[in-house]
């Protein structure tokens, strides 16, 4: 009985510090990832947003948004442009320059950017090809407000006279200043990430300015003199329409176009 | 069991052992398999990580490998690759022939023939040698004659040998050859040989430039590892070996094993956190930092605290446990490691959180307080000079009088010779003391120097009888946050009396002066000015989402409602006019932290108009009392014991010191000297019981330790609450957590006496006047103005920010910056402008630096740029007449129209002028500055309104692109540089003709 008994006081605890060490063995640091990258097994390898992905949009369901930007109320009065700094491009004028800055035709808004703003998230579209230039001609930009699809060439003339610098000001893209001569051939740039509203100066003229819209998808247009915009090729589904205008904000309005609609959406800033 | 009582068996021979020795072998088997176990497995767990690394590595550069290929693959198709490639390639076989006959003509030719002569040649030079030998040691002159004799035999010795022609066709030609032919043919040989390598090389040495060429663009263009470098990774990783892999440091007895967890750290892919699975493999996120603190040479845990010997498991290593001092830094403090070493600086590269908290000690005004080495040290300086000066002058007037002692004692003197001995002594005194006449002299504008620059944190409190309104004096002092959220005077814990004594000793022991009164100006011109002449570059305005403005300096928004209208407009207008205070003489008196901005005195009183209307229409109660004496008594102690004095000037306690505890080694200090009280088990239980959770939770409330405690008002914790947010917080304790005794020697430490310590120094001259809430002198700062809406919306006022001065140093001549910094107007009449930026809203400032801040911070600028100080201009060729007439011809052409921005000095040509003038050109700036600053502006300033790509490369020089004069395309020379002369050469009258010429 004793015996069995010393054999028992003596071989539990060995068993135990056994176990113990049986347990203990193995940090458990790599059990946590284990788990975690067994659990995340089969997913997209990258973490965070999955990425984007290419949409075809099939044009005998594509609609299209077609409306006007109108404006009511007072038109702020903005003084004339004074370029007797440069008596060229005053010539190329005769006489009063008008800021374009505002621009109202017949209660109509030019120069508003309207674009879907939501409901396209997680989809990647192909790049525009239409030829969007922003020409300096008479020491004006042509035209005021310009909107181009990332990775879209925006063609940038100088019709002018006289020695031109452009100087984008954006606060998310890269910035740049570089001379454009007389006649020297033309800048190609494509913005390579969307920001609304990048500022470009002639800091040579400064009182030119212009506004270049980047846009993450093709899904935008600037109003023209007489108000109006169209976008097309949409596929149909329920999105948020944004219209913007560097002096009288943002307005926003939610619309759904089913297959090969054609809906009018107008929008209407005060003064 | 009865019977056997009488029984007495031999226990030798009855009793059985056997159970005990088995129970004995078992224990002690099963304690040696445990031993062994422990030894393998237990003691060394890295041996998992590093299985696991070894597989998971592998597995990632296999995945990597193809990825890298097609990147190569993808450079090595392009048309610049091909491009270089073909070129080698024709170049390659143009010479192929050429090569493989110098080939063919080493191998088959020479080598055979100089391996076949070889022998012959080696044998009769080694039986030469050894005779030669024998001459050298022997004593005997015949048999040195004999031995010359058997050499001469040697030499005449005719050998058979048979040599492969050296044409290469493998003929053998037999020739009988003495030692000279012999030595001749080899070493005439072995001369071809390397004429055939050079000439080899040279058929390859274009070959050679292009593979050059073709391989440095790949290594260009490609972001990350070539496939060959990753099959190298690969073939390591077959070949690893498990093991400790340990850094040891002799000379600081360190040995770090991190690295038998941390496999990844070193290596040279970037690893990010979770793509070997396990984020203990990842690769180092600053490699930079790396490479500037290799760890053969400075280890882990010297920057990042923790055991490092320890391997035992995560915990031990990481140094996260009770009995181990300095355990691993956390993440959000990890700066705090560089502070050791980095001790010097406020400002160390990299190390933003750190700065942040050193940056915060130094504007919440900690140092008033708590003494930390480098704040405030200008004090400690002027202490030190009055010192020395004070020895020095007592070694003067010892010299003085041994003089007349030796000069009297010669006059007496024995002889002659004694007596010139004396005079000569006396003479070498008088000398000396000349010497020391100087250096005092020197101590004395160093002592006005020092005694300009120091400055308490806040304001003399000597002026508020006439600054302030009486009544609000009591509320601030009670609690000035809820007057102005966010003020750096935090809240202290008074009781109601204390704040009435206060404001009674302050009150009736305040300066009484005369003000000039002034008329009301012009709000709305105030507020313009007050948005945009710079005020906002240290002060903010408008609380939450409408606060606009810098950190630096208070908050304005109420100021209308405490400050009287006549002292803000002195003060706006200069603030070093201050009320005579007769305890101070005038040259010693501390000059205001705050800046002149040169305004007139009517845009003073605009600004001061306006300000005076921000306020609440709050009332504040009656405060006579603080007219009554005895209060003011009693305030005396509560301001002594509060340490009011660490940051004001307060009349009757001007040498007061600092009331709080020396803190520049408060890390280094042993857990149980900080006072946890009776929050120590809580610490324990919740695991912050270390200098972190102590530093953190008393910058959160600094009341906090006396919780539960029963004290007396007066027994009670002093320091008072900041409100800091919890990012400041950490910002603080990643300083306090640095702030150690370094234990490394001295090579180690950062402490440059080179040009380096004028950067370290400027900073501190930099932080202190925040020069960064107007301008970026980093990349990455970002400055008050930057956020001011208007200057973030209106692409116009974004051209107005003040300019960024990352090459400031290499930009202008060090002479003429520290005139600039003395009188930013550069002028003494003409004051109310810019010196140089005329065009700019924002005005730079007259700072009231003394000589000594002036001569730091120009050799801090010109240091960062490793500009020479002094500077000696390189000479600069003048001008020819027809270089002059093309340089006005390019300066007025379409295709650089310079004076369309540049200043001209006519007011109505310079409304829209966004560039400084010309004519200061040629004593402001260094020609190779503007030279490269004409080709690439935007590499010197981002962002600046000077285009780029003004000039276009032809051949050598750079010639201006556009249509340009005839004249300037015929110019042979550079034109940036053409330009650059003539604008360093440029005077009114040139200015003037420029002008008629536009």
């Amino acid at each position: 009985m004793l015996n069995r008994k010393t054999i028992a006081i003596v071989v539990c605890p060995v068993l135990a510090l056994a176990l113990v060490f049986a347990c203990s063995g193995g940090d458990d640091y790599f059990a946590e990832y284990d788990a975690k990258s067994a659990g995340s097994a089969g997913e997209s390898g990258s973490a965070g947003e999955p990425a984007a992905v290419m949409t075809n949009v099939d044009p005998a369901t594509a609609a299209t948004v077609r409306g006007v930007v109108s404006f009511s109320g007072d038109v702020p009065r903005i003084p004339p442009v004074n370029m007797s700094a440069e008596p060229d491009c005053m010539q190329l004028h005769g006489g009063r320059v008008p800021s374009d800055r505002v621009v109202v035709n017949d209660g109509k808004l030019q120069h508003v950017l309207v674009w879907i703003s939501k409901g396209l998230e997680g989809k990647r579209f192909p790049v525009r090809n239409d030829m969007v230039n922003l020409d300096q001609d008479g020491c004006i930009y042509k035209p005021h407000v310009v909107a181009v699809q990332m990775g879209q060439n925006l063609n940038i003339t100088n019709s002018d006279p006289t020695t031109h610098n452009v100087h984008p000001l954006p606060k998310e893209n890269r910035e740049w200043n570089k001379s454009q001569t007389s006649g020297a051939p033309a800048i190609d740039y494509a913005f390579p990430r969307a920001e609304l509203k990048i500022a470009v100066k002639c800091n040579i003229h400064p009182w030119m300015q212009a506004y270049v819209h980047v846009l993450e998808h093709p899904y935008f247009a600037v109003t023209a003199a007489d108000g109006t915009f169209e976008i097309g090729n949409l596929p149909p589904g329920a999105y948020t329409l944004q219209a913007v205008h560097e002096r009288f904000g943002e307005q926003e309005m939610e619309i759904t176009v089913g297959a090969s609609d054609s809906q009018q959406v107008d929008f209407n800033f005060t003064g | 069991m009865a019977e056997d009582n009488n029984a007495k068996p031999d226990p030798i021979t009855t009793k059985s052992y056997s159970i005990h020795l088995l129970v004995s072998m078992l224990l002690l088997t099963a304690s040696l398999v445990w031993a062994i176990y422990d030894e393998v497995e237990v003691m060394r767990p890295y041996k998992e990580y590093q299985a696991r690394f070894q597989g998971y590595y592998t597995g990632f550069l296999m995945n990597l490998r193809p990825q890298q290929a097609a990147k190569e693959d993808a450079i090595r198709n392009s048309s610049e690759y091909q491009a270089i490639d073909s070129e080698l390639q024709s170049a390659e076989s143009a010479v192929l022939d050429r090569v493989a006959e110098i080939d063919q003509q080493v191998t088959r030719g020479v080598v055979p023939r100089i391996t076949a002569s070889r022998n012959a040649f080696q044998v009769l030079r080694s039986e030469i040698d050894s005779l030669r030998y024998l001459i050298e040691v022997s004593h005997d002159e015949d048999e040195k004659a004999e031995l010359r004799e058997e050499i001469a035999e040697i030499r005449e010795r005719v050998v058979e040998i048979d040599l492969p022609l050296a044409d290469g066709s493998g003929e053998v030609e037999e020739l009988e050859m003495q030692y000279d032919q012999l030595e001749a043919e080899f070493l005439g040989l072995q001369l071809r040989r390397a004429e055939l390598q050079d000439e080899r090389l040279e058929a390859l040495g274009e070959a050679n430039r292009l593979r050059e060429e073709r391989d440095s663009l790949m290594s260009d263009r490609l972001v990350g590892l070539g496939a060959t470098q990753i099959d190298g990774l690969i073939a390591r990783m077959r070949d690893f070996t498990i093991g400790i892999k340990q850094i040891h440091l002799m000379d600081i007895d360190l040995v770090d094993r991190c690295e038998s967890c941390h496999l990844g750290i070193r290596e040279p892919v970037e690893i990010a956190p979770t793509a070997l699975i396990y984020p203990v493999f990842q690769s180092h996120p600053r490699p930079d930092l790396l490479e500037i603190h290799d760890p053969e040479a400075f280890g882990c845990s010297s920057c990042h605290n923790g055991n490092g010997r320890a391997t035992r498991s995560v915990t031990k290593g990481h140094g996260r446990h009770k009995f181990w001092l300095w355990p691993l830094y956390y993440r959000e403090n990890i700066e705090a490691g560089c502070h050791q070493c980095h001790a010097k600086e406020i400002v160390t590269v990299g190390g933003e959180t750190l700065n942040k908290g050193r940056e915060l000690y130094m504007n919440k005004g900690c140092w008033g307080c708590h003494r930390f080495e480098g704040f405030d040290a200008e004090a400690e300086e002027l202490t030190q000079v009055r010192q020395e000066m004070r020895n020095l002058v007592s070694t003067r007037n010892a010299n003085a009088k041994e003089m007349r002692v030796s000069l009297e004692l010669g006059d007496t003197a024995a002889d002659g010779a004694a007596a010139q001995r004396l005079y000569a002594r006396a003479e070498e005194l008088r000398l000396t003391n000349t010497r020391l006449d100087a250096e005092i002299h020197h101590l004395t504008v160093e002592q006005t120097n020092l005694a300009r620059e120091v400055k308490k944190f806040g304001p003399s409190l000597k002026e508020i009888r006439m600054k302030d309104v009486k009544e609000w004096i009591p509320a601030w002092i009670e609690n000035p946050h809820e007057f102005r959220p966010g003020s750096k005077m935090p809240v202290f814990r008074l009781e109601d009396e204390e704040v009435r004594q206060i404001s009674a000793y302050l009150w009736q022991n305040a300066l009484q002066g005369e003000l000039v009164q002034h008329p009301r100006g012009n709000a709305n011109n105030g507020k313009e000015l007050f948005e945009t002449r710079g005020c906002l570059g240290c002060h903010s305005i408008g609380e939450g989402d409408g606060r606009m403005g810098g950190e630096f300096a208070a908050n304005l928004s109420r100021v209308g409602e405490k400050m009287d209208y006549a002292y803000m407009v002195r003060w706006i207008h200069d603030p070093s006019e201050v009320t005579p205070d007769p305890e101070v003489p005038d040259e010693m008196r501390p000059r205001p932290v705050m800046p002149s901005l040169r305004l007139t005195v009517q845009e003073s009183r605009d600004i001061a108009t306006y300000l005076s209307e921000q306020r609440t229409d709050a009332e504040y109660p009656d405060a006579d009392y603080m007219d009554d004496p005895n209060l003011a008594a009693a305030g005396l102690d509560a301001i002594r014991h509060y340490g009011c004095a660490g940051c004001h000037e307060i009349a009757g306690l001007e040498e007061e010191g600092r009331i709080g505890t020396d803190l520049t080694v408060e890390g280094s200090k042993p857990l149980e000297r900080l006072d946890f009280a009776l929050k120590t088990h809580e610490a324990e239980k919740e695991g912050w019981y270390s200098h972190k959770g102590f530093f953190e939770h008393k910058l959160e409330n600094p009341a906090f330790f006396d919780e539960g405690k029963e004290r007396e008002p007066r027994e009670r914790l002093r320091m008072p609450n900041f409100g800091l947010n919890s990012e400041e917080i950490t910002a603080l304790t990643t300083f306090l957590l640095g702030a150690v005794e370094s234990t490394f020697p001295e090579q180690y430490r950062y402490e440059p006496e080179d040009d380096r310590a004028d950067v370290q120094e400027g900073w501190w001259i930099i932080t202190r006047h925040n020069c960064t809430g107007c301008h970026q002198i980093r990349p990455g700062n970002v400055s008050s103005f930057m956020s001011i809406p208007r200057y973030v919306d209106d692409p116009d006022w974004a051209e107005q920010l003040p300019p960024q001065l990352y090459t400031e140093g290499a930009r202008v001549q060090p002479d003429w910056l520290t005139g600039f910094l003395r009188n930013p107007a550069l002028s003494d009449s003409d004051i109310h402008r810019n010196g140089v930026r005329e065009y700019l809203h924002a005005r730079m400032p007259t700072f009231y630096f003394s000589d000594r801040q002036l001569s730091k911070l120009t050799k801090f600028f010109m240091a960062r740029d490793s500009q020479p100080v002094p500077y000696i201009p390189e000479p600069m060729t003048p001008l020819t007449p027809a270089e002059r007439s093309i340089g006005r011809q390019l300066f007025t052409s379409d295709a650089a129209p310079c004076l369309q921005c540049h200043m001209t000095g006519i007011p109505s040509q310079d409304v829209d002028a966004s560039a400084p003038n010309f004519l200061i050109a040629a004593e402001r700036l260094k020609p190779n500055w503007t030279y490269r600053w004409m080709l690439e502006p935007a590499s010197i300033a981002p962002g600046t309104a000077m285009p780029s790509e003004l000039f276009e490369r032809d051949g050598l020089r750079w010639v201006f692109s556009g249509q340009i004069p005839a004249q300037a395309r015929q110019y042979p020379g550079d034109h940036a540089d053409l330009l650059t002369r003539y604008m360093f050469q440029m005077d009114a009258a040139e200015l003037r003709r420029l002008q008629a010429l536009q």
